[in-house]
């Protein structure tokens, strides 16, 4: 590999990096913490992306290292899954803005997060795909719907209109994915077969090989 | 697949903590209710600043919890709200229309239960400001007074022990977890009621200012 393609390719990593000071600036820190709707919707995504560009600098080797304690994605999925619950506490977002600690962990998680989506996403195939979405999706729906009819303040430092609006978006995000998702499972399933099948020169000579033998896919 | 499988169980018991410890053993799930646990757990001594207001030249907090042996009923307040203020205004009137009827029935001393309102904003609520608003309310001046910090850096110091946090409405106005904050004849807080829990909230101030000798 020349030098020219390894920039390249840690090009998106070096993207990431830039993001995540970007992000970490007091002055857009600050910005985006001050409502609840961006810091939620706009810096939890924005630091989880960067943690997925960083991970594009993970070497074959490591990746394939990590890969034996990530069958199928499922460790890394666990992971996000996990963090999304804990994100959902109401608790997390005050806390995120005047304990230090809950702060630094909140972004260390998140930058895992979307490392870990980054490495088991593909890996996951479809039924841990499916899995995963059916579990995050529907608590995340239903975070939104408490924090829309929630007749208090859950946060301290937020506004209720912006926290009613945020659980709205929330469900409505979790829908979104869902059908996505399921729009995209579906249409790899219906392509799925046509791929397989053996190409025409291939299917005149198993023809005249063994004329009954042709296997029906259906 | 066995790895996976550990690495997923040990991802799995770290949310476990970090969960528990977020919601103090899954019994809390926002900051409010961590904040009202906590202090009914382990109550939190009024800082020593000074408060004034009409009728009262500048008195140290703690000074005037402890006066007369009464356990305070507190609240936190600005004149120029619309919104929570006026619910907490009539919260208040309400208690002490209480204290009132209670005052009668005894016959034999009054109850050793006062409010106190202090106001978050004393750039704008001079004594002579929340007098006036103390007379809109119809308060009596035996039972329910105002004040507010000498200064807004006493007034940080405040809000800070008490984990009160004000925040701008959008409106010209604040937004802050209003509550009944229960502090006893030490000038401790020790418990905190949603400002709608006037009931709950006077019959403990009640039960803590009857528990043994007042001082």
């Amino acid at each position: 590999m020349n030098a020219a393609s390894r920039w390249l390719t840690r090009q998106p990593a070096t993207l990431g990096l830039a993001l995540l000071a970007t992000l970490m600036a007091p002055p857009l820190r600050h910005a985006l913490e001050a409502r609840m709707s961006m810091h939620m919707l706009l810096q939890f995504p924005a630091i989880a992306l960067a943690g997925g560009l960083i991970a594009g600098a993970v070497s074959p080797a490591w990746r394939a290292r990590l890969q034996a304690c990530n069958a199928h994605g499922i460790a890394g999925l666990a992971l996000v899954a996990l963090v999304l619950a804990l994100a959902m506490v109401p608790r997390l977002l005050d806390l995120a803005l005047v304990d230090l600690r809950v702060g630094t962990i909140k972004w260390v998680a998140l930058l895992l997060c979307g490392a870990a989506l980054r490495l088991s996403w593909k890996a996951a195939g479809m039924v841990v795909q499916g899995f995963f979405l059916g579990n995050t999706l529907p608590m995340m729906a239903i975070a939104g719907w408490l924090y829309e009819t929630a007749p208090v303040r859950l946060c301290n430092a937020y506004r209720l209109d912006e926290q009613q609006w945020l659980g709205q978006f929330l469900s409505w995000a979790a829908a979104c994915i869902a059908a996505i998702w399921l729009a995209n499972a579906g249409w790899r399933m219906t392509r799925m077969p046509v791929d397989d099948l053996p190409s025409p020169v291939l299917l005149q000579e198993a023809d005249t090989a063994a004329p009954l033998s042709r296997p029906s896919r259906l | 697949m066995w790895r996976t499988a550990c690495l997923s169980l040990l991802v799995a018991l770290l949310a476990y903590a970090a969960g528990s410890w977020l919601t103090l053993d899954f019994q809390v799930w926002t900051a409010e209710g961590a904040r009202r646990l906590a202090v009914a757990r382990s109550p939190v001594p009024a800082p020593d600043i000074a408060l004034h207001g009409p009728g009262m030249s500048a008195t140290a907090l703690p000074a005037m919890l402890a006066a007369d042996g009464a356990v305070t009923i507190a609240d936190f307040v600005y004149t120029r709200c619309q919104t929570v203020c006026l619910t907490l205004g009539s919260s208040f009137q309400q208690m002490q229309s209480a204290l009132d009827r209670e005052a009668r029935k005894a016959a034999v001393g009054a109850p050793r239960v006062r409010l106190l309102s202090i106001s978050l904003d004393p750039a704008h609520d001079s004594p002579a400001i929340l007098s006036a608003y103390a007379a809109r309310l119809q308060a009596d001046p035996r039972r329910w007074r105002f004040a507010t910090p000498a200064s807004a850096e006493t007034l940080h110091t405040l809000l800070e022990r008490f984990e009160v946090v004000v925040i701008d409405d959008g409106m010209g106005g604040y937004e802050h977890n209003a509550a009944l904050l229960v502090l006893d004849r030490r000038g401790r807080l020790v418990r905190i009621f949603d400002y709608g829990e006037t009931d709950a909230a006077l019959a403990f101030a009640r039960h803590l200012a009857a528990q043994g000798a007042p001082g």
